[in-house]
């Protein structure tokens, strides 16, 4: 059965003192042996003098060189001590000749204290170091008297510093390096007492009544534990009802141990500070304690507090060694991330023989006079239902009629990007990526201007961004066959249909291009419903709004796709927009030629974000877009309406004045085409380097196609081709005759040059009207 | 406030992340950034010091879905966690329309935390506003360290006004959490402009 601790440390330290006995008796023995006899002497005063005065000049020179901080009270102690020892050891030598010598008890007494020099050398060694040993027994039983003793001054000065009691107490010569290895622990061994959630049990130790305060604000002292014997544990002075830590404030600064600071070697009792300690010591042993390791707050205390030094002090400690605090003092701190506690509620829990300053000055130096309790040591010792918050959650149920509105990639388009394109996809710097750029691309829509044109300047800015997606859609073959052994995310296969009659016919690129698109535009365009068909010669891929008409939208993609590579456009077309009533279509070109093509269309029924909707929709076709640039121009080359001739007229000067007005399109020339009847007019606005004709001709029979389309009335055309952008939008005159405004350029405002076309045609219809 | 454009049916939305340094505010902009399709996503703006210190703020707009007719984008800002930068943190905080709070969840940044918080709730009181005014989350970041203090702990510091507002456990760079916390403070910044009473004024415009 093991023994306690407590007594183990006991018995250590009886052994340790026996063992310096033994030493001395043995050194006198061996001198005896070799031939020292002792003798009887006469008590001459050359003789005598010298063994009454040199030890005691000699203990008193250990006690300065030993004693700190340096006080006349300790030092008096030290020597007084010594001093009895030396005689304990002069007696004990004494009846030691008597036995071996046979000598009379006088007579051997006599020449222990001065007969031998050898002999008298051997007790001054003997003395410092069994009094090493006995010091904190010494002070554990003089500290009451001391205490006692002062008590009425302390009364009268309304305190009495703490400093005097440990300095008059604490007289601890410097002992051999030995001696202070083995010193017991500062701290005491309360560890094993703690329960670490249950009410903190007191300590199986020994009480002594408190030292009677001299005044309220005195503070009460405690004896210092007798290495592993008596705990004295004195109450502090109670204050009922106040929280000990009420005027603790956080701080800042770290609580770092102040170098700066000097102790004090004054003996001179200090008077309180009135704001001191109000709060000193009401600690009750029987309430919940929090356990701290010794060792996680050491740092905080300042190194010139401790007689041998935080290392010295270290050294001393063994595992277990806890501070303890009141559960309750921290609680009200937990809230603000910190567990302070004032040095005055732990301070009993430092052996005042091992401090070198007052637990005044120790307070002082301690940010606010609290020591700083590690949380992660503190919070697993609180219990949860006194961290349990009482207050109701928020109410979030009217969340729910929303759905999320982010979806990462990671479920679809993740696996198309490689480790190389997430390299890439680092977050510029500022330098970098001008911010004016994604400002005004962001807040494209926000401008006046914009808001009038919903389409504006995002197309152009955004222009370096689509090859990013580019990237993302140009995988390898690998990367496409890593996609196919995923699962298809379930959103996405409901909403991807084929026509069963055609679904046979799709090829697999085409399947690929269009769940690929689908994929990236799943979580872009919510509320699309995206489907997937194959008719007039091309694959299409559809998100349709859910309020039209997705056959609508399918046919009258169709009226269009003839024209998108029409031979008398100078380029092919990229994207198509018509706007009518009450839908909004982008049509726009994707897949490989050799595979027939494809085309993405996608409509919503306002204009509301549309050029959003066309940059998203070119981002997501623009690998295939690309490729049918160079691919075959396979329009209606033929002249389908060739019954309507178009011929140039003269422009009027009005007409010209509106040339003059588009400023969005860059510089254009008027050009007026009218066919014989007069019923169908084209009012063409248009580079020098571009002919009117065949654009005419297009618009007309673009105009054709578009007559009586399932989404309704289509009221403008805007075509991309590349940098040029070609915009279309018919007037129906009072007496059926039909003008054609077309507008091209290299369009930076798409927009502004929409807006503008717009006024030509009121211009031009009040012209006509006229 | 959210801007909205009435002529184009968009509104756009502020969501600011609101922390103390190094709790890993950009870097769930950055993740976020990353997760997103380009499509749906601008240039994420950082203005970072050497050793990635954000010194002014992170901006990163994304958009998202229709709602009732209008087309929602959300602006994401983060702002400066250093002591020092307050100016900044004050300037970016304006007109936000949802707050996310990142918390470190180590024990010993606990008391940065709430510093931080108060310091968000003063600043937020200059715009004479206040904390039940303006959704927010808490988001308990770095649950993937070894010193992280236990989740009951952090509600119990930063959790405590009047309703307990909604929180996640994140480790923002790996992701975890991190569209939990954007969806649930968008949809309560949607819920905020269009719950209940809030319905007429957009059927009036």
């Amino acid at each position: 059965m093991p023994l306690p601790r407590a007594v183990r440390a006991r018995l250590v330290w009886a052994l340790e003192l026996s063992l310096g006995l033994e030493l001395y008796a043995c050194a006198v023995l061996a001198l005896h042996a070799r031939g020292l006899r002792a003798t009887p002497l006469e008590a001459s005063l050359a003789l005598v003098l010298p063994a009454l005065v040199i030890p005691p000049v000699f203990y008193l020179l250990v006690a300065l060189v030993s004693i700190r901080p340096l006080a006349l009270a300790p030092m008096n102690v030290s020597v007084a001590t010594m001093c009895a020892l030396h005689a304990m050891l002069v007696l004990a030598t004494g009846a030691l000749f008597m036995i071996t010598d046979l000598l009379g008890y006088g007579g051997a007494v006599a020449f222990a204290l001065w007969g031998s020099p050898t002999v008298t050398l051997l007790q001054l060694t003997a003395v410092p170091l069994v009094f090493a040993r006995l010091r904190p027994l010494v002070f554990a039983w003089l500290r009451p008297l001391m205490v006692s003793s002062r008590a009425p001054r302390a009364g009268a000065r309304a305190v009495a510093t703490q400093r005097s009691v440990p300095e008059t107490l604490s007289a601890a010569p410097s002992p051999a390096a030995a001696g202070a290895a083995t010193l017991p622990p500062m701290i005491r061994p309360l560890a094993p007492v703690v329960n670490r959630t249950a009410p903190m049990a007191r300590p199986p130790v020994v009480v002594r009544p408190a030292v009677k305060p001299a005044a309220p604000a005195a503070r009460p002292t405690t004896p210092p534990p007798a290495p592993g014997a008596v705990q004295s544990v004195a109450p502090p002075t109670p204050v009922a009802g106040q929280p000990l830590l009420k005027t603790w404030t956080p701080s800042p600064a770290p609580p770092v141990v102040s170098t700066a600071a000097t102790p004090s070697s004054s003996a001179t009792p200090v008077e309180p500070k009135p704001s001191a300690p109000s709060s000193k010591g009401a600690i009750d042993w029987t309430e919940p304690m929090v356990r701290v390791p010794f060792v996680r707050i050491a740092d905080q205390l300042p190194v010139e507090m401790f007689a041998r030094g935080r290392e010295g002090l270290k050294d001393t400690l063994r595992p277990g060694v806890s501070l303890l605090a009141p559960r309750k003092l921290l609680l009200p701190h937990l809230a603000e991330g910190l567990a302070p506690v004032k040095w005055d509620v732990v301070a009993d829990q430092f052996p005042l023989d091992e401090l070198a300053l007052s637990h005044e000055e120790i307070a002082e130096r301690l940010p606010d006079g609290s020591l700083l309790l590690p949380l992660d040591e503190v919070v697993p010792q609180i219990p949860p239902e006194l961290l349990a918050l009482s207050t109701p959650p928020a109410d979030v149920r009217q969340l729910e009629e929303f759905p999320a509105p982010f979806q990462p990639q990671a479920a679809t388009a993740e696996p198309v990007v490689g480790p190389a394109r997430r390299d890439a996809e680092s977050a510029p710097e500022i330098g970098a990526q001008p911010e004016d750029t994604v400002a005004r691309a962001d807040s494209a829509d926000e401008s006046p201007e914009s808001v009038a044109a919903p389409e504006p300047e995002v197309d152009e800015e955004v222009a370096p961004e689509e090859p990013e997606v580019e990237e993302t859609l140009a995988v390898d073959d690998d990367a496409d066959r890593s996609r196919k052994t995923q699962p298809e995310p379930p959103g996405l296969a409901a909403t991807v249909r084929a026509t069963p009659s055609a679904a046979s016919a799709i090829d697999r690129d085409k399947r690929e291009h269009a769940q690929r698109i689908a994929a990236l535009l799943t979580p872009l365009l919510n509320g699309l419903e995206i489907g997937q068909h194959d008719g007039a010669g091309t694959t299409l891929v559809t998100a349709v709004a859910p309020t039209l008409s997705e056959e609508a939208v399918i046919q009258t993609a169709a009226r269009i796709v003839p024209f998108l590579t029409d031979a008398r456009l100078p380029e092919p077309v990229t994207q198509a927009t018509l706007t009518a009533a009450g839908a909004t279509v982008v049509l726009t070109p994707f897949g490989s030629p050799s595979g027939g093509g494809a085309l993405l269309a996608t409509a919503i029924a306002s204009r509301a974000s549309l050029a959003w909707l066309e940059r998203v929709s070119r981002m997501a076709a623009r690998e295939a877009q690309s490729e049918t640039g160079r691919g075959r121009r396979s329009g209606p080359e033929a002249d389908s309406n060739a019954d309507i001739e178009l011929r140039t007229t003269a422009v009027p000067t009005a007409v010209r004045e509106l040339a003059g007005a588009l400023t969005a399109f860059g510089p254009v020339a008027p050009t007026l085409l009218r066919d014989r009847t007069g019923l169908l007019s084209a009012c063409l606005f248009l580079p020098s380097s571009l002919d009117a004709l065949p654009l005419a001709q297009f618009a007309r029979d673009l105009y054709g196609a578009l007559g009586g389309a399932e989404i309704g009335r289509v009221a403008s055309v805007i075509l991309k081709l590349g940098a040029r952008r070609v915009i279309l939008r018919s007037m129906d005159g009072e007496s059926g005759n039909v003008t054609m405004l077309v507008g091209v350029g290299r369009i930076d405002r798409p927009g502004l040059a929409r807006i503008e076309l717009d006024r030509a045609a009121t211009r031009l219809a009040a012209l006509v009207g006229s | 406030m959210s801007v909205i454009n009435y002529a184009n049916r968009v509104i756009d939305f502020k969501i600011v992340y609101y922390g103390p340094g190094l709790a890993g505010k950009t870097a769930n902009l950055q993740y976020i950034y990353r997760s997103l399709p380009n499509a749906n996503r601008g240039n994420m703006i950082s203005l970072a010091t050497g050793d990635d210190r954000t010194i002014y703020f992170d901006f990163l707009p994304v958009s998202a879905l229709t709602v009732r007719g209008f087309q929602t984008r959300f602006q994401l800002y983060t702002v400066p966690g250093q002591v020092q930068y307050n100016a900044t943190r004050r300037l970016v905080l304006r007109g936000a329309d949802g707050l996310v709070f990142v918390a470190d969840s180590q024990f010993e940044r606990l008391r940065e935390n709430v510093e931080s918080f108060r310091n968000l709730e003063a600043n937020l009181h200059e715009y004479e506003s206040t904390l039940d005014e303006i959704p927010y989350v808490l988001q308990y970041n770095k649950r993937d360290l070894p010193n992280q203090a236990p989740v009951t702990y952090l509600e119990f510091v930063l959790n405590r006004r009047g309703a307990r507002v909604p929180y996640f456990e994140a480790s923002a760079i790996e992701g975890k959490g991190v569209f939990d916390t954007l969806n649930t403070v968008s949809r309560m910044a949607l819920a905020s402009e269009f719950g209940v009473g809030r319905e007429r004024r957009h059927e009036v415009s």
